[in-house]
């Protein structure tokens, strides 16, 4: 079953002389549950196709399906698919420092209206998931690397996101850690969750289903 | 979730906002006073609108009076019996209310207030501790006023501590050295009801006992002496004596010259009639007694109270001055605001990507942005609160208008940071991209 569907999708940033158009016509289908790796050199509209995929910018021309439905482009539906649809999780880990793994990973949820309750649950059933839970309360400026990853993807996972998006989720790790984050995708992945990946490793994205190979902001 | 986003917002940039804090409470606190003294004077005009625009007002005095004809009068072994006789008959008449307010100053020895209450304080501030010394005792001269018995009815007196002076209060018997006085609202925390003073009244010493404190905002109108209208005079930072009768003669030359003194001042007054019947009946009288008592004659001057002077005396000539450091320094918080908040915006960039990553929509944003710039002023105005409450003393009574307008004030401040923040992308915020 078709889970994403993007047809002939533009996107430019800036006009006129100064235009850039980092994707162009670009069209594609991923099924759910399917694993992807996006590759492509620095600048070819990797991240801007990753973006588009997780709602965080609109779209110039074309159409975005999911689950069949097309994307509407208000900021409130925008929001709302970023937080129940989509898990998105980046290199840097976009985490807030001086909160605590908890309060990071509660997030998402700040945004529903679950109850204090609800939402105690959730984050720790997640957290023990990723095995993090012995570490709820310690700020993420004093965790490690794969630590902060890993509370990144239980953010991503807490409101029960179908599609996982990850750009160059493990660019920053080492190779033990960089072994078990992508281990945690696979898991993810046998469970039925469709996950993107955005990488430069070819042996990272050997290890996904389909490789979709972009240049130029055209997919090849 | 927004209320967490301004508090840690609030947290940031540190420096600038206690910096941004201080320069918001000092221009509130200028605002509201500038509000309060607009917003008195308003309440005052519709006070008195109501109280004397239905009577007339006219001014008797023996201004243009020739000297000798006062030497001659006092020369007279009963001119003073006779000027008693013509004040007791013209001043109790239910016709009219003739009454005085004189300002005199008042000399108090040990005095326990602040500069603002003496004399002279707002005109000559060099000069304004004119302490005299009398026999052996030192003396501090004070703001007072000296006013007769229809005055607390002409102008609606009210005590908040003690009582008003009565009758008996405003007669001073042989061998009397204590008088009952009423204090202005700015006394309250000074003097209390029942204090005893050593005073001097027109070189009479005598011991001034506290009756009760005045409400806030008393005050009464003085003649400008210039032709340029009459002003308010507010009496919070005024002492208030009763303008005596003396009901003895004189036991010597001293005393003597007290009471000729009081009585010549109060042939000098202001009489209030409801119409121009009640005043020719004033002014026959007033003629007829002057002829019975054969005293000297007086001007009557119709004051035709349409220039009142809004403000009051104390404030007057800083009012426009007041207003325009206000709205200068108002501009330039909302100018500091605007500049603080944008740097915030920037220094936030990385947090407003994060939220709006995992589903914060962009106006709930702005609203936090609006909701620290609402919580910026309301700190602000606690701030300003209590320095009003430190500087003024409850004189200046901080304005729940102004609070709501100082909210109003500063979101215009908002406009520049909330148009950057509309610049921003998650993108750029999660990635560290500009």
């Amino acid at each position: 079953m078709v889970q994403i569907k993007l047809e002939g999708i533009s996107k430019t940033y800036g006009k006129n002389q100064a235009a850039v158009h980092a994707l162009k016509n670009v069209t594609l289908q991923i099924e759910k549950g399917e694993s992807v790796a996006v590759m492509g050199r620095s600048g070819s509209g990797k991240s801007t196709l990753l973006n588009v995929l997780g709602g965080l910018t609109t779209i110039d021309h074309g159409r975005y399906y999911f689950d069949g439905e097309q994307l509407k482009t208000t900021e409130k539906e925008m929001c709302r698919f970023r937080n129940r649809k989509i898990g998105f999780i980046v290199q840097n880990y976009a985490l807030l420092n001086d909160k605590t793994i908890y309060e990071n990973v509660e997030l998402p949820l700040r945004f529903t209206k679950q109850g204090r309750k609800r939402r105690m649950e959730k984050v720790g059933s997640i957290l023990e998931e990723v095995g993090l839970l012995d570490k709820k309360d310690r700020l993420t400026s004093e965790i490690s690397g794969g630590e902060c990853q890993r509370t990144a993807i239980a953010r991503a996972l807490v409101n029960d996101a179908s599609v996982i998006l990850a750009d160059e989720p493990t660019g920053a790790l080492d190779e033990t850690t960089e072994k078990t984050i992508m281990q945690l995708f696979g898991r993810l992945n046998r469970e039925g969750k469709t996950v993107v990946i955005v990488t430069h490793d070819p042996d990272i994205a050997s290890l996904q289903d389909r490789i979709i190979r972009i240049r130029d902001g055209e997919v090849i | 979730m927004i209320l967490q986003q301004v508090r840690r917002s609030i947290g940031k940039s540190g420096v600038f906002t206690v910096l941004l804090l201080v320069q918001l409470s000092l221009a509130f606190l200028v605002c509201n006073t500038v509000l309060h003294t607009s917003l008195q004077a308003a309440e005052s005009r519709k006070q008195f609108d109501k109280n004397y625009h239905q009577k007339q007002y006219y001014r008797v005095t023996d201004d243009l009076m020739d000297e000798d004809m006062e030497y001659r009068f006092w020369e007279s072994e009963d001119s003073l019996l006779r000027i008693k006789n013509y004040d007791k008959e013209l001043s109790k008449d239910r016709h009219y209310n003739f009454y005085q307010v004189i300002f005199q100053q008042l000399g108090i020895e040990d005095f326990q207030g602040p500069e603002q209450f003496y004399e002279l304080y707002e005109k000559e501030p060099d000069v304004h501790r004119s302490d005299f010394t009398l026999g052996s005792k030192k003396y501090n001269v004070v703001k007072n006023v000296m006013i007769s018995r229809g005055v607390m009815k002409e102008f609606g007196f009210h005590v908040c501590q003690g009582e008003l002076l009565k009758g008996k209060d405003f007669v001073l018997s042989e061998g009397q050295t204590r008088i009952p006085i009423l204090l202005g609202y700015g006394y309250r925390d000074i003097y209390q009801v029942g204090d005893v003073l050593q005073g001097e009244y027109y070189s009479k010493p005598l011991e001034l006992v506290v009756a009760g404190i005045l409400d806030q905002d008393t005050g009464v109108i003085q003649d400008s002496n210039n032709d340029s209208g009459e002003y308010l005079v507010y009496l919070d930072r005024m002492m208030v004596t009763p303008m005596l009768d003396c009901s003895y003669e004189p036991p010597d030359e001293e005393d003597r010259s007290f009471q000729q003194t009081l009585y010549l001042m109060k042939t000098n007054g202001t009489v209030s009639v409801q119409n121009e019947n009640s005043f020719y009946y004033f002014l026959n009288k007033m003629n007829d007694l002057r002829q019975k008592y054969d005293i000297f004659e007086f001007n009557v001057i119709n004051e035709p109270m349409l220039s009142i002077e809004l403000l009051s005396m104390n404030l007057k000539d800083g009012f426009w001055i007041l207003l325009s450091v206000a709205i200068l320094a108002l501009l330039f918080s909302i100018l500091s605001m605007s500049v603080v908040l944008s740097c915030k915006i920037v220094e936030n960039r990385r947090d407003y990507g994060i939220v709006r990553l995992v589903g914060c929509s962009k106006p709930a944003l702005y609203f936090s942005i609006l909701l620290e710039a609402v919580v910026l002023a309301v700190i602000g105005n606690g701030v300003a609160f209590l320095m009003n409450a430190a500087i003024f003393n409850g004189m200046v009574s901080y304005r729940w208008e102004w609070f709501l307008l100082s909210v109003g004030f500063v979101l215009p401040g908002c406009i520049g940071p909330i148009n950057e923040l509309s610049k921003e992308t998650i993108d750029s915020g999660i990635r560290g991209k500009n």
